[in-house]
């Protein structure tokens, strides 16, 4: 029986799914945005069943900072630069995607051999929908060149992480995830700064050619 | 006394030491006077520590803050490692007295403050392996060892032929501390403890990390076809740490081989065997090379494979003995093993210290470069008479003692085994360290005769002078204790074989009498050698006329015999084992009758080395360069090797 947070959850990693097959920053920044609402939605319908109230707040702090400051800044951050499409990497976006789909089926049948937990929220879909992120956020960084479409990999990454320990636990503690959301903001201003720096020493962002750091 | 004191008073003074040289780097000026002095009196103050604790075993633990991660460091002085750290304090006191004026000549070569940084880690390091109780404790110290004597080869790193030799050790350590750790994690698993003592390599199952541990020593030892390393380190290193290699470092795994090995009562005869061949080759090896060697310093460095080639076949003998169930035999056997140990330390270090000078003298250690030394540095000649008297095992010296045992162990295997195979192979033996012994001296001649007789070959060698007080003290001081264990050697015989050596909780020691009357022999042969050179050599007047020079003009210091004349017509028996190559080329008009020009160059090509290490380090780089391509620099391809390793991580989780 799937529950409403198993819907929500799923539906995010098929919205990461889907981000994967473009290459417009602009589009892909709201869908991550999308996305991260989605699991902001599940955080709070976990409070309503668990009748938490730490998980509202929560819920309300991704909502803020994650779904929305984080893909305003990252916007801000290329029209500063004036970058608005990816060049894209090894796999062209349209395979990536589905490769990406193939991915989240995969995780399914990764997830249905492992051990569920007694205490587990829901099922094994919100496990599914984890570890089909972190498989969606490594697509990501693969098959982006900027480094802009690193960070939001990474971001992906971290959703996917979030998504698992929240189906898997009862929620982490507030103290706990407010400072995972802190560590994320400084991460990603910091990512940012340093894309500005990478812009002015080597005028351009493209990360496949900064070959020359590995000896 | 407390053996705690021991442990702490040595290992930490020389850790302060260490501190103290690093700090003192900075400054660009660290005397090597007082840093000689702070070893001199580490030495002095741990050997009679040592000699106060009396003949009890103690067991030391450290407490909680100074562990090692989780394990505790453990000591353990006993018969054994008391042997051998005096052994090594020895050498350090007299080291200690050499390096001031030897490490003079290298100033503007080398930075001091790294080579006695380096340097007192390598003499903490070493009392630590000798001293430690279970494998952790082991393993660390015998890292820092190696750690810190490669730094020590590359101290003068700004020759190409150093660097080549530092890498060429740093290789053989590195896989030596391998497979060592390999045998370790395996005789944990079977023994399920760390400590050496719960060790038993009696069963079965422990061939194998046996082979992987006796391995691991050998190749540190320096034993054949493992050897490689050892005639590049010990001249590229300055006198002072070749002399510590050679006369302690490389007895080190011969410790550790009887510490683990023997103690653990080891009798599988694969492995004994595989000792036992691997040494006596590597004495025969060792010597046959020797002897064809012009460099000094690699000439003992060859000699030391030798040595540590009888001191393992002396082991693989009592552990023979011991599996046949002859008590008499092993024990002789394994204080001969011991006693050469000592002796052989300390003959090498005089070696050593006289080479060193003689290089510190005449700027250079090239055999025909040398000659005439003898009225230019009487002293180190002396020194390096007697010591290669000593390694030549000619009596009352230390080397026969001990070699003398080793030959006595092989007597009596003849007569007290059981099958005619092992009375054939202990014969063989015998007839094979009787040609060894042969070689070595005809080696020690060669180098007696051309290096330190006759007329000077170059002009550095024409102008060498005497060596500084420290020097000739640190070599009088080598000699005298060289001449006393062979004077005393029945003493000291007997002394070594009831430290409990064959296995450490024996109620009832073993005591090997030494059986020669060695101060009655020395006095003999003092008073002979006396009385022939009274009579026969006092009286002889000097007559100076003109030799006949075939019509070729004066004589010239070529036309004495040189390195390689001497040894030649004794390699060329050796064919198989040694490939000469020569080149020699004649030039000039009428070249047949008066040759203007004629070059000839000789070289020794190492057949192990040509034909199976550098085709294997060719393979070994090759697929090293293909490995390197693994690592690109693209951040993409790095994601893909994480990517593609969660996923395989996961299946292997879930699906299996």
């Amino acid at each position: 029986m799937m529950s409403s947070v198993d819907l929500s959850v799923l539906s995010a990693a098929v919205l990461a799914c889907l981000m994967v097959g473009t290459l417009h920053l602009r589009l892909n920044l709201w869908m991550y945005g999308a996305t991260t609402m989605c699991i902001a939605l599940a955080t709070a319908l976990t409070a309503q069943t668990h009748a938490e109230i730490n998980l509202i707040c929560v819920a309300l702090l991704i909502a803020v900072l994650k779904a929305a400051g984080i893909p305003l800044f990252l916007l801000w951050t290329s029209e500063k630069l004036n970058v608005h499409r990816d060049v894209g990497a090894m796999i062209p976006p349209p395979l990536a995607m589905h490769l990406s789909i193939g991915l989240l089926a995969l995780s399914f049948i990764l997830t249905r051999g492992l051990p569920a937990p007694e205490m587990a929220a829901t099922g094994w879909y919100g496990a599914a929908a984890g570890i089909s992120l972190l498989f969606t956020g490594l697509v990501v960084m693969l098959t982006r060149r900027l480094a802009i479409g690193q960070i939001l990999g990474f971001l992906v990454i971290e959703n996917g992480i979030y998504v698992f320990a929240l189906t898997q636990t009862l929620g982490m503690p507030l103290l706990v995830e407010m400072g995972v959301l802190l560590d994320m903001l400084v991460g990603v201003m910091f990512s940012g700064l340093l894309v500005f720096r990478i812009q002015k020493s080597f005028e351009h962002i493209d990360v496949a050619q900064l070959t020359s750091l590995k000896e | 006394m407390n053996a705690a004191v021991i442990f702490w008073g040595t290992i930490v003074f020389l850790a302060l030491a260490a501190l103290a040289a690093f700090v003192l780097s900075h400054k660009k000026n660290v005397s090597n006077k007082v840093m000689s002095f702070l070893l001199c009196a580490i030495a002095a103050g741990s050997l009679s520590a040592l000699c106060s604790t009396g003949f009890h075993s103690y067991t030391y633990v450290t407490p909680a803050p100074f562990l090692l991660g989780v394990f505790p460091v453990t000591f353990r002085l006993d018969g054994l490692s008391r042997l051998f750290s005096a052994l090594l304090s020895l050498i350090l006191f007299s080291t200690g007295l050499f390096s001031p004026g030897y490490l003079n000549h290298l100033k503007g070569k080398i930075s001091f403050g790294q080579y006695w940084v380096s340097f007192f880690l390598f003499a903490l390091s070493m009392y630590g392996v000798v001293l430690s109780a279970d494998a952790i404790t082991f393993i660390v110290m015998w890292e820092i060892m190696s750690l810190s004597s490669a730094a020590l080869v590359a101290s003068d790193h700004s020759h190409h032929l150093v660097q080549k030799s530092a890498l060429i050790y740093l290789g053989a350590t590195r896989i030596a501390s391998g497979l060592l750790c390999g045998g370790f994690l395996w005789m944990h698993s079977l023994c399920g403890s760390w400590t050496f003592s719960d060790w038993n390599f009696a069963s079965a199952q422990a061939i194998f990390p046996a082979l992987l541990i006796i391995l691991g020593f050998c190749i540190k030892a320096g034993v054949w076809p493992f050897h490689i390393w050892l005639p590049y380190a010990h001249p590229a290193a300055p006198a002072t740490v070749s002399a510590i290699m050679s006369g302690f470092m490389i007895k080190v795994p011969i410790y550790g081989l009887v510490r683990i090995l023997v103690q653990g009562g080891l009798s599988a005869p694969e492995i004994v065997n595989l000792a036992f061949i691997l040494g006596s080759v590597s004495a025969f090896w060792g010597v046959l090379f020797a002897l064809v060697q012009n460099d000094l310093k690699r000439l003992l460095a060859y000699s030391s494979i030798e040595n540590i080639g009888l001191i393992l076949l002396a082991l693989a003998i009592a552990l023979k003995a011991r599996a046949a169930n002859l008590p008499v035999v092993a024990d002789i056997a394994m204080t001969a093993a011991l006693f050469h140990c000592l002796n052989h330390g300390l003959v090498k270090s005089l070696l050593f210290f006289s080479a060193g000078a003689v290089d510190c003298q005449a700027h250079t250690r090239d055999l025909h470069k040398l000659g005439g030394l003898a009225r230019r540095m009487p002293w180190t000649m002396a020194s390096f008479f007697i010591g290669s008297f000593s390694i030549c095992s000619i009596p009352p010296l230390n080397g026969f003692a001990s070699k003398w045992l080793i030959y006595q162990s092989l007597f009596q295997s003849t007569m007290l085994f059981g099958s005619y195979i092992e009375k054939g192979i202990a014969l063989a033996t015998i007839c094979l360290l009787s040609a060894v012994g042969a070689l070595a001296i005809a080696t020690f001649v060669k180098v007696m005769g051309v290096g330190f007789l006759g007329m000077s070959r170059s002009h550095a060698a024409e102008h060498a002078q005497e060596a500084s007080t420290g020097i000739k003290i640190s070599q009088g001081f080598l000699v005298v204790l060289c001449a006393g264990l062979g004077v005393f050697a029945s003493h000291a015989v007997k002394f070594i074989s009831q430290l409990s050596l064959m296995s450490p909780d024996s109620v009832a020691p073993a005591t090997v009498e030494f059986p020669l009357p060695m101060p009655v022999l020395a006095l003999m042969l003092f008073s002979t050698c006396l009385v022939i050179y009274l009579v026969f050599l006092q009286s002889s007047k000097v007559r100076i006329f003109k030799t006949w020079d075939c019509g070729f003009g004066a004589l010239s210091t070529k036309t004495q015999a040189s390195s390689e004349s001497f040894a030649q017509p004794l390699a060329r028996i050796f064919r198989p084992f040694l490939r000469y190559e020569t080149n020699s080329t004649i030039k000039g008009r009428d070249r047949r009758h008066f040759p203007e020009e004629i070059t000839v160059e000789v070289k020794i090509v190492s057949i192990l080395e040509s034909r199976i290490y550098l085709p294997v380090l060719a393979v070994i780089s090759l697929i090293a360069k293909g490995l390197a391509k693994l690592q690109a620099g693209s951040i993409h391809l790095y994601l893909l090797y994480v990517c593609s390793t969660l996923v395989i991580l996961l299946l292997l989780g879930t699906v299996l």
